[in-house]
């Protein structure tokens, strides 16, 4: 039983960092219908930057992660103003391709500024780990999860409480309508990139000490983020963290009780699933298109 | 638009065919260096699969970021059926062209019902699962090491194993090519391109949407199985990593730097892929940044394919 809950904790840990990462992809999909290919390169950029500020420029943690989220928001914002602004036009598989090339280039320019091997920094310290009977809390677990539930809270009410988060969520339900009122859709799809990439590096940084920091993590962190957006049902934030949760929990119980090799595999499996069987997600209701 | 002039295209794709018979003959008799003449084949190779994806993105504006684990299930499959069955050579290769074929319809079928980003989402997971169970699934694939190891060397009649695998490529691509042209020119390959500009007017002309994109998916995906097939062949031991990500990513770049409407792009793309790493030392280092970087800018200036793009540049240049 208390090898059970030790794994439980460790998969809801984990389950907070693909929580964050598909937190990213529902902002932006929500803000511009774009599913965004280079946003597990965000949660990549957070952790070697992190590392990079750490070990190379030698600034304390407590500098260095709000550096590594300022560099990954304001690449986030270069990615929208830049390229998918003057590219809102094209089709689908343009953009869908603009996106798999961002994230490539990141993937390489960070190999290059930062080499290719995997490093890894301190823990962020200050909390003390916690130990219930035989069952430990890590330190940096605590920081995650107090993490995602601060940031869950300041987006709840950020989207619901606000008149810019309605302004936001007007802009996402009905471009044009929302265009009409004065809110200008080209802001929204600007602000929700940096949202994401803020909370991608974010999470990035909140790993960095417990999984190495590698210019080749995004493909993978990338893909399990989506994963959970897409079982929580694409667009739904709460569902995104929940999602992300799930799919941290089942990984760590496939490693702990079925095979370590193939934890990486059961999250890809869930997201093809969902997609044939519920593409509207486990809890989302069917959408019906007309044309 | 394609096909301003005429309705089929089948007497220029088939003199463009015969020319690159003709190249692929008189360069297979001439090259002598080793390097260059396996250069030239894995060219060859990679140009089927390329040729495959062309189909799915070009015609039916799909993407797909697993066309290396299709390759890999060529391969894996080729190796099992020689290494395991004791299956002939011809019997691998037409299996690891099915078994690839049916995979990709049975996963396109339900993940292309719905549109957009699924299928690029799908693949792009298929291909995450096929390298982990690749790289753990030793009974079969033999894991990371030692792998495939030992397969047959092809020689024979005094022929080397590469003269062989060259010729035997040769054939493959021009077959692959006859075979695309012919779909891409027929009711079936109009039916895509309609298809690519707007689903709602193909199915209303009657295309059975669902299920054209679901064949060329599966065709794609057979496609690249023949191309890893025929991989597996030529290197003779591999193992997981050769058919990961990246090689998804070098399929797409010959797409895109070939043409995203016609085929013939696809091997102009390929061979361009394969040899300019060759030629330029110490790309590796800046392979994924040059990569990426071009395919923006490709992307947003040449969405059509940067190959084809400067074809027609030249053509509306000359003719004016």
């Amino acid at each position: 039983m208390e090898v059970f809950i030790q794994i439980l904790i460790t998969g809801i840990v984990v389950g907070c960092i693909y929580g964050m990462a598909a937190l990213g992809f529902t902002i932006v999909y929500n803000a511009t219908k774009l599913i965004n290919f280079a946003n597990g390169e965000f949660l990549m950029l957070g952790g070697v930057v992190l590392t990079g500020a750490v070990t190379i420029a030698g600034l304390p943690t407590g500098v260095a992660v709000p550096v590594a989220v300022a560099v990954s928001a304001a690449i986030g914002w270069v990615m929208q103003r830049v390229i998918l602004e003057n590219a809102r036009h094209s089709d689908h598989l343009t953009l869908v391709m603009l996106t798999i090339g961002v994230a490539l280039a990141l993937r390489g320019a960070a190999a290059l500024v930062f080499g290719r091997d995997i490093s890894f920094v301190p823990e962020f310290g200050f909390i003390p780990l916690v130990l219930v009977g035989n069952v430990y809390i890590p330190s940096q677990g605590i920081w995650i999860m107090l993490t995602l539930a601060v940031l869950s809270l300041a987006l709840w009410y950020l989207f619901s409480r606000t008149l810019f988060g309605k302004a936001m969520r007007a802009a996402s339900q009905e471009p044009r309508a929302a265009a009409l009122c004065g809110i200008e859709p080209k802001k929204a799809a600007v602000i929700a990139m940096i949202m994401a990439a803020a909370i991608g590096g974010l999470a990035g940084t909140l790993m960095a000490p417990i999984s190495a920091a590698s210019y080749e993590n995004g493909i993978f962190l990338g893909l399990k983020g989506f994963a959970a957006a897409v079982v929580g049902g694409l667009g739904n934030p709460l569902g995104a963290i929940l999602g992300g949760l799930l799919i941290g929990v089942i990984e760590s119980v496939t490693a702990g009780y079925v095979a370590s090799g193939f934890k990486d595999a059961i999250g890809f499996i869930i997201l093809i699933l969902v997609l044939i069987l519920r593409p509207q997600g486990l809890a989302g209701r069917a959408v019906i298109s007309r044309v | 638009m394609r096909n301003s002039k005429s309705t089929s295209n089948l007497r220029h794709d088939g003199l463009i065919l015969l020319g690159l018979a003709i190249f692929l003959a008189i360069l297979g008799v001439t090259l002598s260096n080793q390097f260059h003449r396996s250069i030239v084949v894995l060219s060859m190779i990679h140009a089927i699969a390329a040729i495959g994806l062309t189909l799915l993105m070009g015609y039916a504006g799909q993407v797909s970021i697993g066309q290396g684990a299709f390759m890999g299930v060529g391969a894996y499959a080729a190796a099992f059926a020689m290494q395991q069955l004791s299956l002939p050579v011809p019997v691998a290769l037409i299996g690891a062209i099915l078994l690839p074929g049916l995979l990709g319809y049975v996963i396109g079928r339900p993940i292309l019902r719905l549109s957009g980003h699924n299928l690029a989402l799908g693949t792009l997971a298929l291909g995450a699962v096929f390298f982990v169970v690749a790289s753990q699934w030793r009974s079969v694939t033999g894991g990371i090491d030692p792998g495939i190891v030992n397969l047959p060397n092809l020689g024979f009649w005094g022929q080397s194993h590469e003269t062989v695998v060259y010729w035997l490529s040769a054939v493959v691509l021009l077959v692959a090519a006859i075979v695309a042209a012919a779909l891409v020119d027929g009711r079936f390959g109009r039916g895509l391109e309609v298809l690519r500009t707007s689903e709602v007017v193909a199915a209303c002309m009657g295309v059975d949407t669902v299920r054209a994109k679901s064949m060329v998916f599966a065709i794609a995906a057979a496609f690249a199985g023949a191309s890893g097939a025929l991989l597996a062949l030529y290197l003779r031991s591999f193992n997981a990593n050769t058919f990961g990500v990246s090689l998804s990513i070098e399929l797409l770049m010959m797409v895109i730097i070939g043409s995203l409407s016609t085929i013939w792009g696809a091997i102009f793309g390929a061979f361009a892929i394969i040899i300019l790493p060759n030629l330029l030392e110490s790309f590796d280092h800046a392979k994924l940044l040059v990569y990426g970087l071009t395919m923006v800018a490709v992307m947003m200036f040449a969405p059509r394919g940067l190959g084809e793009t400067l074809l027609r540049f030249v053509r509306s240049r000359s003719s004016s």
